[in-house]
């Protein structure tokens, strides 16, 4: 029993002696504003930096603005006419969505395999923990200039390794991989975070059962440990979907958009439209174009799970 | 004629002949020898599994190491060394000039000092205004409180990219870029930080609460000399999460801060970011002194930061 | 066909101390064999053994003659039910029933009929479809067992099946369990701590304490010659009552008579006669041993007159300090050298509480057991009156046949 539960105990003990009555777990109906002030110091922050901005994003998006950033011209739905007819931004989303199946399944990949890796105790397992955790402790913006020498077609550790001569970051074939991976060695931390707790859920005796049923140990990873996982892939996959999107510094820094639109992920074509061409009612039609994205996935991924998880 | 009851006979392969010893013909010896060799077989077998499963596993983390590593590597690299045809992956003559030079050639040291104030100040941020909204959600009851609790929820759902350039205009607006106030402020609350507070809190029993209303003790008070106290576990999670979150921001620094005296160690040492020879041993050396915080924090806080963040999911 | 045999088997985790220390046990096949015994006894590890889910630290498993130490559960041809029943929770009811004949490639048509027999004879038919956490305790618990007469097993492994059901359908699955021994002929390896469970399922009971196996025999036999004190208070509806008393010669009679207490004035003593007696004379004479009596085999002043033995018990006199009104039967509560004693009464027996009873032992059902070892003073007899009982047994069986 926790410290609070104990306490707990006793107080309602100490008050059952006295013979008062005994105490429902519903809070009393509380009048008056109290309540409300304790939410006043984070819906101050909502608001102003939260739904505030968001009302505002879709206002902008229907203007066209000036330099400031100040709606000027009215345009109704044309920024975003615009957009759908321009090369350029059809190339970003097919580019954006391009980059974050890469990144999705290569981060939830690697998680995978270290939580495998991670499941059964062995000498060193705490150290091994920390490590494959780890890239989630690093920023983009830090990673990224890693990978930048990294990928250095002269110095780079990856040609030499390889024993190649490819420029990485400067080919349009590639660039977008490599921004990719190095997204997905990022966010790769989480995710072993998240499925190793997946299987630390599940039961340890149908493992025993699976045994003595005559099922061997890829039988039972197959049968009985991917299952096992559904419940948490499902969370895992919305959040790295979310987070794939949300990607800038890395993309900033190794490529800045480039090369030619190769990597011009929608974010980074907010950020370039915004404060390079001072469009900010593009950009801000850019914002919603993504918002909505990332919403109609999200909705159609609880659909799924509604049909799907059985636990 | 079948009994219907009784199960399929399956053909499972017979156990290999080493194996088969009847107990009517062994002697003593034959079994002895027999559970000797089995034995060896089995503690070789598993001492074998153990080892594929260390080797794999250092093999895995070498790889997803690999730019740490390096990373450390060249740090340590004098300049000239990096520009080589052959392959360099630890330095030949390892120096600390490059982490001098850094210091030098940029005001890391305020970088440092900016990001470490800016998160400092997030992290007691977040943890007040969330356990104090968390308090109320959990504890108090009134009216529209489950409307409340789904806007903070939906918010989650909110991309950072849909408000970014408002937040920016608005900041503008009020002529607060480049302090640390615009830094700070977008960022003193958290969706997650109140959700996590709030399962926290949820498993306490209500009596608790009562029980100190009954004692005349104000709810603030009771915040702050019995609530908090008793949920350090989920203070230190979300501390270890918001700080290291804070200290490895990117994009928004980027936008609000101008100046050399104001931006953080983010966008400090990419200022470093050059694609000459002296810079690059520099830049990674730089890149090091801004990782080393967040990892050293992270490893400490692993702990408490795992059963923070898990303790809901891993109780059904 | 399946012959178990379990020889000087042990389980040690650290080479000092044995959770399981010399289990023998040779099981034919179609037994019901019970592992029995309190918590912590060693019972779930000895089953966990022959499962191959724990290795067999001394002495070797043999199964038909082949040793079976060192092989995998997978090769041991054996099928288990777990007390938390272990259903994979991914897969319904179908698919948990079909798991092990899908994983050895069994045709789909021969997997869905023999599905179909096992939902039809455990009444599940109605939840192939459902999910495990979509059933109640007693479903789960008959999804468990019909998962495991798929196959044909050497011998079906079952730890506790019945433990996490509630009184009455522990009851009526016991019912179940005795009618599905006899209809699938196949050595039954079960585990619980629950005497009743054991007597009434068991043909071969196995009652064990601190690891060591403290009786291994029929029900009967566990019954009316348990080996030892333990067992003897272990087995058995009612508690065996225990009594210190020495053997005392009274005009040519051996006795056993009850040792003083504080505040008794009386002696209590009862006969043992014939070879028992002499028995007694012959070695304990004069000295302290343990009497035990079953509470069902203390009778009062009018039935001990029509049963005969009457004259054999003097002086057992108690005051009744609780009585239970049971239905059919009414249970005295005495207290006798600072232990609460219990005596089972007729139905119309009405002594009250406070009111002082005279009792009277069935001489054939006293048993002694040595102070120090604990053990059992008549075991040779016992045994070998049990051996003439079995021969005697089979030949009626032979003759009927």
């Amino acid at each position: 029993m926790s410290d609070a539960q104990s306490a707990a105990k006793a107080v309602s003990e100490a008050r059952a002696d006295k013979g008062a009555a005994p105490i429902k777990d519903n809070p009393p109906r509380k009048s008056g504003i109290a309540p409300y002030l304790y939410l006043v110091p984070s819906f101050v922050i909502f608001a102003v930096f939260l739904f505030y901005p968001f009302f505002k994003t879709i206002w902008l998006s229907l203007y066209k603005t000036n330099k400031l950033g100040q709606a000027k011209i009215f345009y109704g739905i044309g920024n975003y006419v615009d957009l759908f007819m321009s090369d350029w931004f059809r190339n970003s989303m097919v580019v954006t969505l391009v980059f974050v199946v890469i990144v999705v399944v290569g981060a939830m990949a690697l998680g995978l395999i270290t939580a495998v890796l991670c499941n059964k105790a062995f000498p060193g397992l705490r150290v091994f923990s920390t490590a494959y955790a780890l890239p989630m402790a690093i920023a983009s913006s830090s990673a990224a200039m890693i990978f930048q020498i990294m990928l250095h077609p002269s110095v780079g550790i990856v040609n030499k390794l390889l024993g190649l001569d490819i420029n990485w970051l400067n080919d349009p074939k590639t660039a977008l991989w490599c921004v990719a991976l190095v997204t997905a060695w990022l966010n790769s931390g989480i995710n072993f975070l998240y499925f190793s707790a997946g299987l630390g859920n599940i039961d340890e005796t149908i493992y025993e059962r699976a045994s003595v049923d005559g099922a061997n140990s890829w039988q039972q990873f197959v049968h009985l440990t991917l299952p096992g996982l559904s419940p948490i892939m499902f969370y895992t996959l919305v959040v790295n979907i979310i987070q794939a999107f949300q990607s800038f510094g890395q993309i900033k820094i190794l490529t800045e958009g480039g090369p030619g639109e190769a990597t011009n992920v929608i974010v980074y074509a907010i950020y370039r439209d915004a404060f390079f061409n001072y469009k900010f009612g593009a950009a801000s039609a850019e914002s919603v174009i993504l918002f909505i994205i990332v919403m109609i996935i999200t909705l159609i991924m609880f659909r799924i799970e509604k049909r799907g998880v059985r636990y | 004629m079948t009994n219907p009851v009784q199960g399929l006979t399956v053909n499972d392969p017979v156990a290999p002949a080493s194996v088969v010893l009847h107990l009517n013909n062994a002697t003593e010896e034959q079994l002895k020898a027999l559970k000797e060799t089995m034995r060896q077989k089995a503690v070789a077998r598993r001492r074998a599994r153990l080892t594929g499963r260390v080797l794999i596993n250092i093999l895995v983390a070498l790889v997803v190491l690999l730019p740490l590593l390096y990373c450390l590597s060249v740090a340590f690299m004098p300049s000239g060394e990096l520009f080589t045809t052959e392959m360099n992956l630890l330095p030949k003559h390892p120096t600390f000039e490059n982490f001098v030079a850094a210091f030098r050639n940029i005001p890391l040291l305020r970088f440092i000092i900016n990001s470490f104030v800016v998160s400092a100040v997030i992290t007691i941020g977040q943890v007040l205004t969330c356990s104090l909204a968390a308090f109320a959600f959990s504890f108090l009851n009134f009216k529209g409180k489950n409307v409340l609790f789904m806007v903070v929820m939906a918010t989650m759902m909110v991309p950072g990219e849909a408000t970014i350039i408002s937040n920016y205009l608005t900041v503008g607006g009020w002529g607060m870029l480049n302090t640390y106030v615009a830094l700070i402020v977008p960022y003193l609350t958290s969706a997650m930080g109140i959700f996590l507070f709030r399962q926290f809190y949820m498993s306490f029993p209500m009596s608790l609460y009562e029980a100190a209303k009954l004692d005349g003790c104000s709810d603030l008070r009771f915040i702050w000399s019995i609530l908090l106290p008793l949920t350090k576990g989920a203070i230190g999670a979300m501390s270890v999460y918001t700080f290291i979150n804070a200290w490895n921001m990117y994009m928004w620094p980027l936008l609000v801060t101008g100046t050399d005296d104001m931006r953080t160690v983010q966008i400090g040492i990419a200022m470093l970011d050059s694609v000459d020879s002296q810079s690059i041993t520099l830049m990674l050396a730089g890149v090091v002194m801004v990782i080393v915080p967040s990892i050293l924090i992270f490893i400490f806080g692993q702990k408490q930061l795992i059963r923070g963040l898990f303790s809901g999911a891993v109780k059904g | 066909m399946s012959e178990i045999i379990l020889r000087n088997v042990g389980k040690t985790y650290d080479g000092h101390t044995y959770a399981v220390k010399g289990v023998n046990l040779d099981i034919k096949d179609k037994e019901f064999v019970i592992l029995v015994g309190p918590s912590g006894c060693g019972k779930s590890t000895t089953l966990r053994m022959i499962a191959g889910l724990e290795d067999i630290s001394d002495g070797e498993m043999w199964v038909d003659g082949e040793l079976n130490n060192y092989l995998d559960p997978q090769q041991r041809g054996l099928s288990m039910v777990f007390q938390s029943y272990a259903l994979y929770p991914n897969m319904n009811v179908y698919d948990n029933l079909a798991f092990s004949l899908k994983i050895r490639g069994i045709a789909k048509d021969q997997i869905d009929k023999r599905v179909r027999q096992v939902a039809e004879l455990l009444q599940i038919t109605d939840f192939l479809k459902r999910y495990p956490a979509a059933l109640s305790g007693g479903q789960r618990q008959r999804v468990a067992i019909g998962s495991a007469i798929m196959r044909k097993p050497k011998a079906f492994l079952m730890d506790e099946p019945l433990s996490n059901l509630d009184a009455k359908l522990r009851a009526q699955m016991r019912v179940e369990l005795q009618k599905l021994h006899r209809a699938l002929g196949t050595t039954i390896i079960y585990v619980t701590h629950d005497q009743t469970e054991a007597m009434t399922l068991g043909t071969l009971i196995v009652v064990m304490r601190h690891g060591v196996v403290q009786q291994a025999d029929k029900p009967t036999v566990v019954y009316d010659h348990p080996a030892n004190i333990f067992v003897g208070g272990f087995i058995g509806q009612y508690s065996m009552n225990f009594i210190n008393a020495t053997v005392r010669q009274e005009e040519g009679r051996t006795v056993l008579v009850f040792e003083k207490e504080d505040g008794r004035t009386d002696r209590g003593e009862v006969e043992v006669p014939g070879e028992r007696g002499a028995l007694l004379k012959e070695r304990y004479n004069n000295q302290r041993v343990i009497l035990g009596i079953r509470p069902e085999h203390i009778y009062d002043r009018a039935d001990a007159e029509r049963l005969g033995f009457a004259s054999m018990s003097r002086g057992i006199s108690e005051t009744v300090t609780a009585r239970e009104m049971l239905g059919a039967e009414v249970m005295l509560y005495f207290m006798r050298q600072g232990v609460k004693q219990s005596a089972r009464m007729r139905p119309d027996n009405s002594t009250k509480v406070g009111e002082s009873i005279d009792l009277f032992y069935d001489p054939s059902q006293i048993h002694v057991f040595d102070r120090e070892t604990e053990a059992s003073v008549f075991a040779e007899l016992d045994a070998r009156d049990d051996a003439a009982k079995a021969a005697d047994d089979a030949q009626k069986e032979e003759v009927g046949a």
